[in-house]
C-alpha cells in the first residue's frame, strides 16, 4: 500500500479517515471511542494520525459505533474538508 | 475447596493482576522518559553490558573478572526493567492485554530483534573461530577458555533484552492530548 513517513519515521498508511471530527460532532474522547471498540486509546490516536491503518474488523467496529457506513468514515484518497461540502463555490465546484 | 471454587479463584486473581498491570501500562511515562532523544539514548545501552562482557572474556580467572560480571548481570536486569518501563512492557504482557496495533508492533520488534540477536551471535562466532585459529598457530588466545562463559551469558542477556530495546528505539511520542 501506498504511504509515506510521518514526522517520527513511522510508514503512514493510505487510509484517511474523519475520526476526530466524528469524535468533536459527538462529544466522544478518544478515551470513550477506544474502551467502545476494545482497543488503547494510544491506538485511536494512531489511526486518527495515520500512522496505523485499521484492520477491517476495528474499521467496521468504529463505523458501527458511529452507525455510519464503511465509507463515510474510511477512504482512500483524501477526503474533501466539511465545509467544502456544506458550502460549495458559486459555480457548484467544492474548494 | 471445590474445584470449581479454585478455578473461580484463579479467574479471579488473573483478571485482578492484569487490571493492575493494564493500570501501569496506561499511566503517561515519566517526562523523563517520554522525549524522543532519551528513549533512543536507552534504547542503545545494551552496549555497555556486552562490553563489560568481552571485557570479563579477556580477563584471568580471578575476583576482578567475577566482580566485572556482577557488574554486568546487575546492569542488565537494572536495564531490562528500564527498557521495559519505556516501552510500556509491551514485549512482556500476554496477548489478552493487548490490542491488533500492540500486537503488531510487538511483533514487529521481535522480528527485528531476531535479526539482531543473530547479528550478534554471528559476530560471536567469528570470533571464537579467530580465537581457535589463534590458540592453534599461536598459542595465544583471545579468550580464556572460560571467560566464554561470561561472553556467552552476556549474549544471552543482551538477547533478552533486545525486543525491548527495539520497542524502546521506535516507540512513537505519546499522545498528550489524550481526551483531545
Amino acid at each position: 500500500m501506498a504511504g509515506n513517513d510521518s514526522k517520527d519515521g513511522r510508514r503512514r498508511t493510505g487510509v484517511h479517515n474523519r475520526l476526530p471530527v466524528l469524535r468533536a460532532e459527538r462529544g466522544v474522547s478518544r478515551s470513550e471511542l477506544a474502551q467502545a471498540v476494545g482497543v488503547n486509546a494510544q491506538t485511536i490516536g494512531f489511526v486518527e494520525r495515520g500512522d496505523y491503518g485499521p484492520s477491517l474488523e476495528l474499521a467496521l467496529r468504529i463505523c458501527a459505533y458511529f452507525e455510519l457506513p464503511i465509507e463515510a468514515v474510511f477512504s482512500l484518497a483524501p477526503f474533501v474538508p466539511m465545509s467544502a461540502q456544506l458550502y460549495p463555490t458559486r459555480s457548484g465546484e467544492p474548494t | 475447596m471445590s474445584t470449581e471454587n479454585r478455578a473461580a479463584r484463579m479467574s479471579r486473581l488473573v483478571a485482578d493482576k492484569d487490571a493492575r498491570v493494564q493500570d501501569h501500562r496506561q499511566r503517561p511515562l515519566p517526562a523523563w522518559l517520554a522525549g524522543r532523544g532519551t528513549r533512543r539514548a536507552i534504547a542503545v545501552l545494551p552496549v555497555l553490558p556486552l562490553a563489560g562482557g568481552l571485557v570479563a572474556g579477556t580477563m584471568a580467572d580471578s575476583l576482578a573478572r567475577t566482580t566485572v560480571m556482577v557488574v554486568v548481570v546487575t546492569l542488565c536486569v537494572g536495564l531490562l526493567l528500564l527498557l521495559r518501563q519505556a516501552s510500556r512492557m509491551l514485549d512482556a504482557v500476554p496477548d489478552r492485554m493487548l490490542d491488533e496495533r500492540e500486537v503488531g508492533e510487538r511483533d514487529n520488534a521481535h522480528r527485528r530483534a531476531h535479526a539482531l540477536t543473530v547479528g550478534l551471535l554471528t559476530v560471536l562466532v567469528l570470533v571464537a573461530i579467530a580465537d581457535g585459529v589463534m590458540r592453534k598457530t599461536g598459542g595465544s588466545s583471545l579468550i580464556d577458555g572460560d571467560g566464554w562463559i561470561n561472553v556467552t551469558l552476556t549474549a544471552m542477556l543482551v538477547g533478552a533484552m533486545m525486543p525491548a530495546a527495539v520497542l524502546t528505539w521506535r516507540g512513537s511520542e505519546p499522545l498528550d492530548d489524550l481526551d483531545g
